[in-house]
C-alpha cells in the first residue's frame, strides 16, 4: 500500500469523524513535511501506533479550546481533563478502526494512547519525515501527523 | 400553514391486507416528508403512515409491504429501525436520512434496500429504490420450482384425499343398508370403495412428502438468503437483457457504491466507474457470452472486467481508486429462459497496490544501479550544485505548502509556486541526464497540471504531491551519501586504502550507503 493511500485513509476517517459525530464539516488544510523539526503539537494528542509492513505513528493533535466546542456541538457540558482525553482518545479509536479495516491484515495497529502536553516526547521512526494535515473546523486548527518509515 | 395530507391513511396497526397494489408503510411524524412522499407515490401503492415503529402489530410479519422510514425527523429512528428489522426480517426497508453515507454499514446486510438523502427524495433513487423493494418481495414470496410443485401437489391431494375419504364412508353405510339393493351397484361401489382404499395410503403419503419438499425449500431458500448477506465478494446475475437480477448479495452495494443494483442495466452501473472503451468493451464480452455457440473458456480468457481500476467519487471531494476483478460464468437453466450470466466482483486494491509496490521496489533497486552509473559519470562538483539547489527548491515547496490558507485562489497559488519550482529541478536534471531524478520530477508534474486544469481544489488534492516530494527529499539524500563515498573513496591515497581494507571492494561500500539511505 502506498503512503499516498495510508494517509489518505487516515485524512478521510478524521474528516468523517467531524461530519458525522460533531455534525459540521472540517476542511483538509494543504499537506506539507515536517522537515528538520517535529510538528508541533496541541494540548491533547491521541496517538495511533502502527508496526507490520510499514512502523510509524499517526497523531491527532488539537487544541483544548477546540475540544471543549466539540463536546458542546455534541451537547456534552462536562469539559473536565478526562472527558477531553476521552473525546480525542474516541479520534484515535476511529484512525485506529478506521485503519484497521483499510489495511487488513498487512498492518498490525497498537491500542492508542491519549497525550496531555504539548512537549510530549514523541518518538518517531528513523529516517521518516511527518506529513503534517492541517484539520480546519470552525475558527479552529488541530493537526494530523502521519509518520511511516520508507 | 403546513399543509395536510389528506390523501393518507392514518392507522396503528397494520393488518395483513391481499392486495394488488404493494403496501408502503411510511414511519414519519413529519406532515411535511409525508405530502411530498404522497406526490410521489401518488396512486401506485396502498399507503399506511405510522407515528413510530412501536404501533405496528407484531402480527403484521406475514404481511407483504415494505418500508419508508424517515429518519430525518423522530429522535430516536435508529432505534425504530432496528425494532423493525428484528421484528419484520422480511420486510424491505429504505431509510430517509440527512447523512445516509452513516447506513452504509446498514446497507451491507439485513434488509435495508437504500438509504437515500431527504434531498434526494424526488430523485431517481427512490423509484429504484422502491423497485428493488417490490422485486425483493415478489422474489421472497415467489417460492422455487420444488416448492411450487409442492405447494400444487398439497392443494391436489387435500381434495382427493376428502373425496376417498367420502367414497369409502358411503360404501361403508351402503353396506350397513342392508342386503336389498342392486347387486350391480353394490358390486362397483364396493370396487370402487376398495381402490380408494388403497389410494388413501399413496395420498398420505404424497401428502406428506409435499410438506416436506415446502419445509426443505423454505430452508434453501432461507440458507440462500444468510450465504448472499453473508458474502465477502459481490455476487449477482446478469438476464439476456443485460439487467441484474434480483438476487445478489448484500456486499455488492458496498463495493459498486450502489444503493439499489437490482433490476438496473449492467451497462448503467458499470458508466460512471469506466471509460467508454473498457464500457463498450464489456458489453460486447457479456453479448459473446449470452452466445450458445460460443466457447466459455475461451471467452473468460478475454474479459475485459478481469482486473478494472474504477474511481468513485469521494465525499469530501476528488476520488478514490480502487480495483476491482469481475468473473463471469454462463449458467444453464432447465429451460431457456432460465439461463443466466453468474457475475462475482471483488475487491483486489490491496493485491494490485502491493504488486506495484513491488514492482517499484524492484526498478527502485535496478535505478540505485543507474543511479551510481549517473554519479560517475556526472562531475562531484556539478552534482554537488545540482543537489545544494535541488533542496532548497524542496524546502521552498513545502514552505509553500505549509503557508496557512485554503481558498481556491490560495490553493491555486501553492499549486503554481511549487510547479515552477519543481519544473526549474527537473529542467536541470534533464541537463544533467539525471533519469532518476527527472522521472520522479515527472510524476509529480503531471499530477500538478492535472490538479491546475481542476476549477474546485482541497488540500487533499495536494497528498500525492507531499509524498512525491518526501520520495524525492529521500532520493536526493541517498545521491548525496552515494556521492561523498564516491568522493572519500577517491580522496584515499591507494596505499591507506589498501593497508586500511586488504580487500577492496567500492560496490559493498556503495551498497551499505545505499541501503544505509534508502
Amino acid at each position: 500500500m502506498s503512503s499516498e493511500t495510508e494517509v489518505g485513509v487516515f485524512v478521510n476517517s478524521v474528516l468523517h469523524y467531524f461530519e458525522s459525530t460533531v455534525q459540521q464539516d472540517a476542511a483538509c488544510g494543504t499537506p506539507h513535511l515536517a522537515l528538520r523539526r517535529h510538528p508541533e503539537l496541541s494540548d491533547y494528542t491521541g496517538i495511533v501506533k502502527i508496526s507490520g509492513q510499514r512502523d510509524g505513528v499517526v497523531l491527532f493533535t488539537a487544541p483544548r479550546s477546540m475540544l471543549c466546542v466539540m463536546l458542546m456541538c455534541m451537547r456534552d457540558t462536562d469539559m473536565s481533563h478526562d472527558n477531553l482525553c476521552e473525546l480525542v482518545g474516541e479520534i484515535a479509536n476511529t484512525l485506529w478502526g478506521n485503519a484497521r479495516r483499510s489495511f487488513r491484515h498487512q498492518v498490525s495497529i497498537s491500542v492508542q494512547s491519549v497525550a496531555h502536553e504539548r512537549d510530549a516526547p514523541m518518538v518517531y521512526p528513523a529516517n521518516s519525515r511527518p506529513i503534517v494535515i492541517p484539520i480546519a473546523w470552525r475558527s479552529y486548527h488541530a493537526r494530523l501527523v502521519v509518520c511511516l518509515d520508507s | 400553514m403546513k399543509p395536510q395530507p389528506q390523501n393518507w391513511t392514518h392507522f396503528a396497526d397494520f393488518k395483513a391486507v391481499r392486495a394488488r397494489r404493494t403496501e408502503v408503510l411510511v414511519v414519519s411524524r413529519d406532515t411535511d416528508f409525508l405530502f411530498e412522499l404522497g406526490s410521489i407515490l401518488q396512486g401506485r401503492f396502498r399507503v399506511r403512515t405510522v407515528d413510530s415503529a412501536r404501533v405496528i402489530a407484531p402480527t403484521s410479519a406475514a404481511a407483504r409491504w415494505l418500508a419508508i422510514i424517515d429518519t430525518a425527523s423522530p429522535a430516536d429512528a435508529r432505534a425504530d429501525v432496528a425494532l423493525m428489522q428484528e421484528q419484520h426480517p422480511l420486510a424491505p426497508m429504505i431509510v430517509v436520512t440527512h447523512s445516509p453515507w452513516q447506513w452504509s454499514a446498514a446497507l451491507a446486510r439485513g434488509n435495508i434496500i437504500a438509504a437515500i438523502a431527504r434531498e434526494e427524495l424526488r430523485s431517481a433513487r427512490l423509484t429504484d429504490a422502491i423497485s428493488t423493494a417490490e422485486r425483493r418481495l415478489a422474489g421472497e414470496h415467489s417460492v422455487p420450482a420444488s416448492a411450487r410443485s409442492a405447494s400444487t401437489l398439497m392443494r391436489s391431494a387435500l381434495p382427493l384425499l376428502g373425496l376417498l375419504l367420502l367414497d369409502i364412508a358411503f360404501a361403508a353405510w351402503w353396506l350397513r343398508s342392508g342386503p336389498g339393493g342392486n347387486p350391480g351397484l353394490r358390486g362397483l361401489l364396493l370396487g370402487a370403495s376398495a381402490v380408494a382404499t388403497l389410494l388413501l395410503p399413496i395420498s398420505l403419503y404424497h401428502l406428506r412428502r409435499a410438506r416436506e419438499l415446502l419445509a426443505a425449500a423454505a430452508a434453501a431458500q432461507c440458507q440462500a438468503a444468510n450465504i448472499l448477506g453473508s458474502m465477502r465478494e459481490g455476487f449477482f446475475l446478469i438476464r439476456r437483457d443485460l439487467r441484474l437480477g434480483a438476487s445478489c448479495s448484500g456486499s455488492l452495494n458496498e463495493l459498486l457504491r450502489l444503493a439499489a443494483p437490482a433490476g438496473r442495466r449492467f451497462e448503467d452501473v458499470l458508466k460512471p466507474l469506466l471509460d467508454a472503451q473498457t464500457l463498450s468493451a464489456a458489453v460486447t464480452f457479456l453479448r459473446l457470452l449470452w452466445k450458445d455457440e460460443a466457447n466459455a473458456q475461451a471467452i473468460a480468457s478475454i474479459n475485459p472486467l478481469s482486473q478494472v481500476e474504477v474511481s468513485f467519487a469521494s465525499a469530501h471531494g476528488g476520488s478514490e481508486q480502487r480495483h476491482l476483478s469481475f468473473a463471469f460464468r454462463r449458467v444453464h437453466g432447465t429451460d431457456p429462459a432460465g439461463d443466466c450470466i453468474v457475475g462475482v466482483v471483488d475487491d483486489v486494491t490491496d493485491r494490485v497496490l502491493l504488486a506495484r509496490e513491488l514492482d517499484r521496489t524492484t526498478a527502485d533497486s535496478d535505478s540505485q544501479a543507474g543511479l551510481l552509473l549517473q554519479q560517475l559519470r556526472i562531475g562531484a562538483v556539478a552534482l554537488q550544485a545540482f543537489l545544494d539547489a535541488a533542496d532548497t527548491a524542496f524546502r521552498k515547496s513545502n514552505a509553500m505548502l505549509t503557508a496557512p490558507g485554503i481558498g481556491q485562489q490560495q490553493l491555486h497559488k501553492k499549486l503554481h509556486g511549487v510547479l515552477r519550482e519543481l519544473q526549474s529541478v527537473k529542467s536541470e536534471a534533464a541537463t544533467l541526464t539525471l533519469a532518476s531524478f527527472t522521472a520522479r520530477l515527472q510524476r509529480i508534474e503531471e499530477t500538478l497540471l492535472a490538479l491546475s486544469a481542476r476549477v474546485s481544489l482541497s488540500g487533499n488534492d495536494f497528498l500525492p504531491v507531499v509524498v512525491g516530494l518526501d520520495e524525492l527529499i529521500s532520493h536526493a539524500a541517498t545521491t548525496r551519501a552515494i556521492q561523498a563515498h564516491i568522493a572519500s573513496l577517491q580522496a584515499t591515497p591507494p596505499e591507506s586504502a589498501s593497508a586500511a581494507r586488504p580487500i577492496h571492494d567500492p560496490s559493498s561500500t556503495i551498497g551499505a550507503a545505499m541501503s544505509e539511505h534508502s
